[in-house]
Parts: structure tokens; C-alpha cells; sequence
């Protein structure tokens, strides 16, 4: 409960004026000399607990009444679940809104979606409470805008949400910086969403650090949540999940694969209509419709063909392209279109720097041979002199079998790193004391052979889906003994049967000192393959070679081979110049400058990464969609809510039904508490009805 | 008469009292003749009875017109008069000092109803006696009839105090021995003692054949119990006190004081006593009034 004039609650120490009174008038009491005092000692025996009660009953309604009275004269409000967190219009109002694709949503018999729900009950809430120190916090904005009025906010705030899932914790980082930084008052911070774990992160690290952050300081802090989440109407949407540029004897077709979801919570859905759904798809300007059925409440296209040579007005349409797959309109129209880049596979280009070729060219052939038709793969062997004239862009995977980098070679393979390029280090033959990407090599070892067995001894093929090889020796060589088969490297294959890594042979392996988090080991945990501990996650280190010397990977070339091309798959997204992005991820590609060829109308360019389109930005044709994170269901319940904000006093406040308000004011019902109470004293007090008294008798 | 001139005494009052005689419901055995009924034979003219003549007998007193009607001897028998002894009891104990705002305390009330009675009796040559009790009889004064002893009954009543506490039943127990029989015993209390102790003393003093009359002194504060705020209660025969608030207590003070009054007139109906509650808020002449008028009613029974 809160107060729209809570100053009025200095006057709330006259509840005690009963109770002055009350022990005053205990304390001047006369003394009187009493003749008749056997009756009243009797009377004092006969004290009944009712009585003693009333008495107390009598003081508690006064006292109860002038309580009522203050708290009427102080405007309470409520929320409707009496939970409503401040309300003093000195107060600051933080914002924290959710721009989610899901805040789109539009709930039945709502007259906007659920941002501008939001908004708009804010406003008016700001209204009622008389706030007008707003500040909202921007995740894309390097500081909080500050407004001085309840209008300059409505009018700054847009009504419009993002493709970008919201990181709710980073926002909340951004307004626990504001408050220490600019020394605010007591603060109340508005956190509006539709509650879903993708935008708060409910499992994130950083909530604990808030929680501490918010504890630290010396003003009063609260939170109120309102919640939108809502009932789902009946919602669909669409997802590209590749569109691949192929060359088919027909010629240049694209191959297009997408999915379709439907939550539906209410409608038929069982009717042959409910099911059909005309979808949209864009090539270029270029649009035809596809009738998709559904199976039950989701339905996937694969290798939906379109020849590229039929599109029109698009002399480059057959190189390089963009479309779009849309659904017709329902209630949110954020996730109703996905868009799509493609273009001609561009060449996966290795580069490997080695003074002995011949160690890794088991390395060069891998890397040389590409897994399909439509893609090409060229590798190429330098020395570290002719570094300086290659040209990086064109570069997916680089293979360093040198001592580890220093100087410039190290920021210019940090910067390649950083671009999405992929860095493979390969133990040199004398490795020296150099430390680069926080890994150093300690020097090469000879691996001696598990003393055990086992079925690899006889040939078998068979290797642990759990990646545990069951291991061991063979003609003298050491054995991997376990490897991360849910890593991307060295996940299964596509019919599910995990790399033959069991079947590799280490001779020798040169130790790694640093964090690193490794992918394959042998026995006792001395790691072969490992990703070094970045944030990118873009190096990998192997601790031998392919050479025949160190192991067998040239020789069982699968794993090799696997390997190489899983990483220039991955490398190759940075060289091409057609790329898919999620939104809210890739603020350097598409910045204002860029340029929107297809997207939602009348967004700033300075929230161009933020919004599902199509953009050029420079010579790069960016797609950008929302995550795959907005299709995860899982909602926040009071217990993570609570485990988010621990001790932190926070609220929540339904305002799922549009018609609700969040606040209310309950001065009447103080009244009424204050008449009631009134009443009942004066009941309380009533005189009993008294017989005449016999005063003359005689006989 | 005695003139006399005290504070308690208001002659107008007296004179309008003096209209109705003091009478006993029974018959009295007094020291002289007098004007009331005597449980014995004497030498009145009105006729009583016949009687055999036994040896003995004065011969002067033998009827001898019924000698020669009947030719046996028979004493003629005249009933006799004699005078009242009224022996009035005032409880001078130390809750007879309270008085409400603007009120007689009960011991000046009991003072005016006590001596306007000793005016009385003497007035038609009946002896009066006073005795002032309180944890013992404080002064005693024997019923006599002259009219010097009058002065100093109401010497005796102007210096009373009120003080100590009240021992009425064995004072009342003692009394009943030590007053000669068939005399009108007029006791001017407050009566706060248990009613089944003074039920025992109303019987002691019936046996003993004495005319018991009460007059129940009451300040109208002591029924009402109106008090406003916080009141210390002291007690005024002993140094207890009580703090209450009235408005608490005060329904449950007036139930045990009217199951008293209940009990009280239980008493004096089983014990046949002359029972006068009186209100100290009215004039002691209307109290006085009742209980002359109340004795006219019928002639003492021998």
C-alpha cells in the first residue's frame, strides 16, 4: 500500500491520543473515603473478564478510528493485490521495458499490444502517484534518458518492439549504474515484461552481483514487476532455418528450409482451414505462396526450391540475394516474418604458417578437399614472413604450427580471431616459453601406452556414443579416452554415430599450461584437443600433430578431416558478404549507416541492429531475425522472481487484463473502517439499562 | 417542658411529631405506671378477668356480688398500665462519618432521628436510654425519665464521633442481655456487617421479648455509586484501600449491595423487626412519621 500524500503519515502519532488520555485519567484519580466498602470489595472480586475487555476493546476502536482517519487523509492506494511497492512523488521512476518480439502480443479485447499496454498503464499510474522524475533505461544507449514530465516520456517512449530479446539483468546493470553514479533519491524501479526466462535470464550470473549492487545503496530502492504475461492467444510463427545458394543442373536455385509453430491456447485448431496456412515467400521483390499444413501445431519445410534464374529485376539475384518467408497476420505480428540472405558459397580458404609442411600436410589435404560440390576450399602454406601480405578477409581458418605469437603477429591474429575467424594452434617441433591467448606449450612428452586392453586391440570399430572410448593401447600408442561429443568440433555426425576418436593412436603430446577447456583427453586427463577459454570461443589447440611421428591422425584421417571442415564451416561465416545475424548481437555490422533494403518502416537507424530486416551494410547483405531464444517457452515464476531479487524489496503486479488499473484508491474504505469503528465504540459504551433501585422500605 | 436548643434538633419538627404518641407494638414492663400496656394485673379501671380466691389473697379485693351469686370466692383482676423503657442504640462507627457532597452524614442523621426520639418518649414520661457503640459500646446511658436525664442524653449525642469499627453484632448480643425485658429497642445503623450475624442478634434481642425497631441509614452516594473518573477508595473503619475505575465496577457494586438490601429485609421479616431503610437525602421527619404512624396502628398486645 502506498500513499499519494504520505506526509500526512507524521500525524499518525495521534493514534495514540486514546492511550494518553487513557492512562492520564488513570493517573488523577481522586481519593474518596468509602463507608460501604465490603460491596465494593465484593464487586472487585466479581470482575468479569468481559468487562476488562470491553475496556479494551472501547480504547483500541478510538484509537483504530483516528488510525483510519490519517490513513484516509494520506490518499492510500493500492494495486490490485494490495502490493503496489512506493508511490511518494518525490520518488524517482526508473523504466526497464521489455521490447521482446513477445511484447508485440496483442491480448483479446486489448486495444494495443503488450508494450503499449504497458505504457500507457504507466503513464497513468505516473499520473496517479504524481510522479514526474522518469528515467528509462535504454539497452542500446550508452546513458538513461532523463525526463522531467510524465508527457515528454509517453512522447519519447516507442511503441514499436524490437526483434532483439531483452537482457533484462544488463538493464538493470545500466540502472543500478545511473542510481550510484548520479546519487538519486529514493527510487522506484518499473520492470514491465511478459515475464519470459529468455529476456530475464533468471539463471545469469549477474543477478547476484544487482542484488549486491542494489544492497550497497543508501537510498531506498524498490522494485515493481508488472507482469504481462497474460493468456496466449492464437499465435504462429515462422523461422528461416537456412537458405543455401545451389547449383543445380536446372541451374542456380535456392534451397530453403523453414519451420512453422503455433501456440494455441484457444480456436479451433482441428479444422482442416485452422491447419492450411498460405505463407508468403519473398525473393527479392519477387513473392509466391506456399500452403503449409500443419501436423498438429507445427509444421517444417525442407528444401523448398525456388529457381533463381526466374527472379526478376535482379541481374544479381543469382549470385547473391535476400527474401523473406511471412505468415499472415495474428495476434503478434513480431515473429510472423523471417528473413533470409543468401548468396554463391564463397571459397573456405585455410592458411597454415609452418616451417615444416610436411607435418602438417595431412593438415593442407584436409583443408584442401571440400565436403560438397557447391562449396570450395583452397589451402595455403606460408611462412611467418609472408604474413604481412596476406589478406585477411578472405582468410576462414588458420592453422599456426609455430612457436605461439608475439608482438604484431599476435594483435593481427587477435583482431582476426575477434572477427570471427578461426584460429587453430599446432605444437612446432621446439616449442619456446612464449605465452599467447593465455596458453603456453610446456614441451612435448612421449605418451606411453595404457598397459590395458581393449577392444581396439582386435580391430573393433565400436566407440562410446558417450564419448568414452573405453580406450587404450595398440601397437604401443596412447589412446583418447574421452571426448565432448556435445561440442560442436567433435559432435555426432548427422546419423548420430560419434567420431571414430577411440581409434586414434598419440605417440607423443606437447603440454599445454593456461585455461583452456578441453575436448578430447587420454587417460589421466592429459587433454589433446581444447578450446581455449574465450569468450568467442574462435581457438582451438591440438596437443600433437598429424604427423605420423606424434599420432595417428593423418593416418585415420575422419576425425582430421571432420575437424578441419567444421571449423572452416564456422570460419567462413566472417568471409562471405551475405550473413544471417540475431538481433541486438551485431551492433558493429549494421550500424545507423547501413542501409535498410526490407524491414519495418519508421525505425531510427540507430536501432537498425535491434529490428528484423534486411540490411547493407557496406558491401555485406545482413539478415537479422529475432533469437532462438524467443521461441523458448519457459516462463519466470514468483520463485525465480524471488530468487532473482532475494532481499531486495520488490512487488508483482498482474496487469494482464487491459481494463485493470494499477492503482487504485482506497480511501473509502478507511472511512468506512473509521465510521465502523466509531459505531462500534459507541456501542461499546452504551450504559446498561439500570432497575430502580429500592430506596425506602420500611414494615 | 425541657427547653432545649440544639443543632440537631429542629422544634418545628418536633412539634409536628409530638402530634403522634410513641407507642410499643407490645407490652412493655416499665417502673411506673404509665400509659402503655403492662404484661401484669394492676389497678386500672378497665376490667381483665376473674380469678379463684386463693389464701393469701388480699381480702379487700375478693368480689362479693359474685360470692353471693355463685357462693365462691372470686378476685376481680384490672388490667395495668405501666410506663415505656426506650433504650435507642446509635452506631457511631466510622463509616457513620460518610457523607455524600452536600448531605448529613449518617451520624448527624442518626443524631436527629436519636434525640428527636429521646424528645418523644420523654415528652409522654416514658425512660429513655442511649448507647453509642461502635467496637464496644462507647457510653451506655440507662433509660430513666426525668427530664435532667433528657439533657444529658443530648449531651451525650452531640459529642459522639464517629470512629473505630463496627462490631454490632456482639455489641447488639450484649445489649440484648443487659436491657432489661420488654423494652423498645430503636437502633439507628448503617448495618454494613453480615445479615446473617445480625439475623442471630434480631432473635437474641426477640427472646429477651424486646420491641425491636431499625432505622437503615443510607447516603444516596452509596446506592448510586456515581463517580466519574479514577476514584481511591479508602476505607473508613481501617486503612484498606481500592483503586477502581466506577464506570467497571460499578454495575457489579450496586448487585452485591442490592442482594444485601434483599437479604436484609429478609432478616427483619423473619425476626419481626420494625424496619425503616432511610435515604439520608430526605428529611429524618418523614422517616420519624412513618415509624410513630406504623406503631398507631394497633394497640399493644399483653
Amino acid at each position: 500500500m502506498s500513499f499519494l500524500q504520505p506526509w500526512m503519515l507524521l500525524a499518525l502519532p495521534v493514534i495514540a491520543i486514546p492511550i494518553i488520555i487513557h492512562l492520564v485519567n488513570q493517573r488523577r484519580f481522586q481519593t474518596v473515603p468509602w463507608a460501604a466498602m465490603r460491596f465494593l470489595l465484593e464487586a472487585n472480586k466479581m470482575s468479569s473478564g468481559y468487562t476488562k475487555l470491553r475496556q479494551w476493546l472501547i480504547l483500541a476502536m478510538r484509537t483504530l478510528a483516528l488510525a483510519a482517519l490519517v490513513l484516509f487523509t494520506a490518499r492510500p492506494l493500492t494495486s490490485g493485490i494490495m502490493a503496489l511497492l512506493g508511490g511518494d512523488s518525490n520518488r524517482l521512476a526508473i523504466v526497464v521495458l521489455d521490447r521482446s518480439p513477445s511484447m508485440s502480443e496483442t491480448l483479446p479485447g486489448a486495444n494495443g499490444n503488450k508494450l503499449q499496454m504497458a505504457v500507457q498503464q504507466l503513464g497513468d499510474t505516473f499520473r496517479t502517484l504524481g510522479i514526474e522524475r522518469i528515467v528509462a533505461i535504454d539497452p542500446i544507449a550508452e546513458k538513461p534518458e532523463e525526463y522531467t514530465s510524465i508527457s515528454q516520456w509517453l512522447r519519447a517512449t516507442p511503441q514499436q518492439t524490437w526483434s532483439a530479446t531483452t537482457d533484462i539483468p544488463g538493464m538493470l546493470e545500466k540502472a543500478l549504474l545511473y542510481a550510484k553514479n548520479n546519487r538519486v533519491g529514493n527510487t522506484l524501479v518499473w520492470l514491465c515484461s511478459d515475464m519470459r526466462d529468455s529476456d530475464w535470464r533468471s539463471r545469469d550470473g549477474r543477478w547476484k552481483a544487482i542484488q549486491d549492487g542494489f544492497k550497497t545503496l543508501p537510498q531506498d530502492v524498490r522494485f515493481s514487476v508488472l507482469d504481462l504475461s497474460g493468456n496466449e492467444s492464437n499465435n504462429r510463427s515462422v523461422r528461416v532455418t537456412s537458405a543455401q545458394r545451389i547449383d543445380s543442373p536446372k541451374g542456380p536455385e535456392l534451397s530453403l528450409n523453414f519451420r512453422i509453430d503455433r501456440s494455441s491456447t484457444s480456436g479451433d485448431t482441428s479444422s482442416p482451414d485452422a491447419n492450411s496456412i498460405p505463407v508468403e515467400i519473398a525473393v527479392g521483390e519477387n513473392r509466391s505462396v506456399l500452403n503449409v499444413e500443419l501436423n498438429g501445431n507445427s509444421a517444417e519445410v525442407n528444401d523448398h526450391r525456388i529457381p533463381l534464374e526466374l527472379v526478376r529485376d535482379a541481374p544479381n539475384a543469382s549470385r547473391r540475394g535476400w527474401g523473406s518467408v511471412r505468415l499472415p497476420s495474428d495476434s503478434n505480428p513480431a515473429d510472423d516474418q523471417s528473413y533470409f540472405v543468401f548468396e554463391q558459397p564463397p571459397t573456405r580458404r585455410t592458411v597454415i604458417v609452418s616451417d615444416t609442411p610436411e607435418i602438417v600436410a595431412a593438415i593442407e589435404l584436409c583443408a584442401s578437399i571440400a565436403p560438397q560440390q557447391s562449396v570450395q576450399c583452397e589451402a595455403e602454406l606460408l611462412n611467418p614472413s609472408q604474413l604481412e601480405a596476406l589478406d585477411w578477409n578472405s582468410v576462414a581458418l588458420m592453422v599456426w604450427h609455430q612457436p605461439l605469437p608475439t608482438g604484431k603477429t599476435l594483435e593481427t591474429l587477435e583482431k582476426f580471431v575477434s572477427s570471427g575467424g578461426q584460429l587453430l594452434l599446432v605444437p612446432p617441433e621446439a616449442p619456446d616459453s612464449n605465452t599467447a591467448f593465455g596458453v603456453q606449450w610446456m614441451g612435448w612428452e612421449n605418451q606411453p601406452a595404457n598397459p590395458k586392453d581393449s577392444s581396439y586391440a582386435n580391430g573393433s570399430t565400436d566407440a562410446s556414443p558417450s564419448g568414452d572410448s573405453g580406450n587404450t593401447a595398440v601397437d604401443g600408442l596412447a589412446r583418447i579416452e574421452q571426448w565432448q561429443n556435445d561440442s560442436q568440433l567433435l559432435a555426432n555426425t548427422l546419423s548420430g554415430a560419434p567420431l571414430p576418436l577411440g581409434q586414434l593412436g598419440i605417440r607423443r603430446v606437447c603440454k599445454i599450461a593456461g585455461d583452456i577447456t578441453p575436448l578430447a583427453t587420454l587417460s589421466g586427463g592429459t587433454p589433446v584437443l581444447a578450446k581455449i577459454d574465450r569468450t568467442d570461443s574462435s581457438i582451438t589447440i591440438c596437443a600433437t600433430t598429424p604427423s605420423d611421428r606424434d599420432s595417428t591422425f593423418a593416418g585415420d584421417g575422419i576425425v582430421l578431416y571432420v575437424t578441419i571442415q567444421r571449423l572452416l564451416a564456422i570460419g567462413a561465416t566472417r568471409v562471405g558478404t551475405a550473413k544471417d545475424v540475431v538481433a541486438g548481437t551485431e551492433h558493429r555490422i549494421v550500424s545507423p549507416t547501413s542501409t535498410m533494403t526490407a524491414g519495418p518502416e519508421s525505425i531510427p537507424s540507430s536501432e537498425y541492429a535491434m529490428h528484423s530486416g534486411i540490411y547493407l551494410a557496406d558491401d555485406m547483405l545482413v539478415s537479422i531475425n529475432r533469437s532462438l531464444a524467443e521461441e523458448d517457452p519457459r516462463m519466470v515464476d514468483q520463485d525465480a522472481l524471488q530468487r532473482m531479487f532475494g532481499d531486495l524489496s520488490w512487488a508483482k503486479i498482474n496487469a494482464g487484463k487491459p481494463a485493470s488499473t494499477l492503482v487504485q484508491e482506497i480511501w473509502r474504505w478507511f472511512v468506512v473502517a473509521m465510521l465502523a469503528a466509531l459505531l462500534l465504540e459507541a456501542i461499546l459504551c452504551l450504559p446498561r439499562i439500570k432497575r430502580p433501585f429500592p430506596t425506602k422500605t420500611s414494615f | 417542658m425541657l427547653q432545649v436548643s440544639r443543632s440537631f434538633l429542629d422544634p418545628q419538627i418536633l412539634s409536628r411529631l409530638s402530634a403522634v404518641p410513641l407507642k410499643p407494638r407490645h407490652a412493655m414492663q416499665g417502673n411506673v405506671s404509665g400509659k402503655h400496656a403492662s404484661p401484669h394485673r394492676g389497678s386500672s379501671v378497665e376490667f381483665a378477668e376473674y380469678r379463684k380466691y386463693v389464701p393469701g389473697d388480699d381480702l379487700r379485693r375478693l368480689d362479693w356480688r359474685a360470692f353471693g351469686r355463685t357462693d365462691r370466692y372470686y378476685v376481680k383482676e384490672f388490667e395495668a398500665d405501666t410506663n415505656l423503657r426506650c433504650c435507642a442504640v446509635l452506631d457511631t462507627s466510622g463509616s457513620m462519618g460518610f457523607a455524600s457532597k452536600g448531605m448529613l452524614t449518617k451520624i448527624d442523621y442518626g443524631r436527629r432521628i436519636c434525640a428527636s426520639l429521646a424528645y418523644l418518649a420523654a415528652q409522654q414520661g416514658d425512660a429513655v436510654g442511649v448507647s453509642t457503640v461502635a467496637e464496644k459500646i462507647v457510653q451506655s446511658i440507662p433509660p430513666k425519665r426525668s427530664a435532667a436525664h433528657l439533657k444529658l442524653l443530648l449531651d451525650t449525642l452531640e459529642k459522639t464521633k464517629p470512629q473505630g469499627e463496627t462490631r454490632l453484632p456482639e455489641i447488639l448480643d450484649e445489649l440484648a442481655e443487659t436491657v432489661r425485658q420488654r423494652a423498645l429497642v430503636v437502633i439507628i445503623s448503617d448495618f454494613f456487617v453480615d445479615p446473617a450475624q445480625l439475623k442471630q442478634c434480631f432473635e437474641h434481642l426477640r427472646f429477651r421479648k424486646h420491641d425491636i425497631a431499625a432505622f437503615h441509614l443510607l447516603d444516596p452516594q452509596e446506592i448510586s455509586f456515581a463517580f466519574g473518573r479514577p476514584v481511591r477508595f479508602v476505607d473508613m473503619e481501617g486503612n484498606t484501600s481500592l483503586f477502581v475505575e466506577p464506570t467497571e465496577i460499578a454495575d457489579r457494586y450496586q448487585q452485591s449491595l442490592a442482594n444485601y438490601l434483599k437479604q436484609m429485609q429478609q432478616i427483619v421479616l423473619e425476626t419481626g423487626v420494625d424496619y425503616h431503610r432511610v435515604t439520608t437525602s430526605e428529611s429524618y421527619e418523614h422517616p420519624m412519621m412513618r415509624f410513630l404512624v406504623g406503631r398507631t396502628r394497633g394497640r399493644g398486645v399483653r
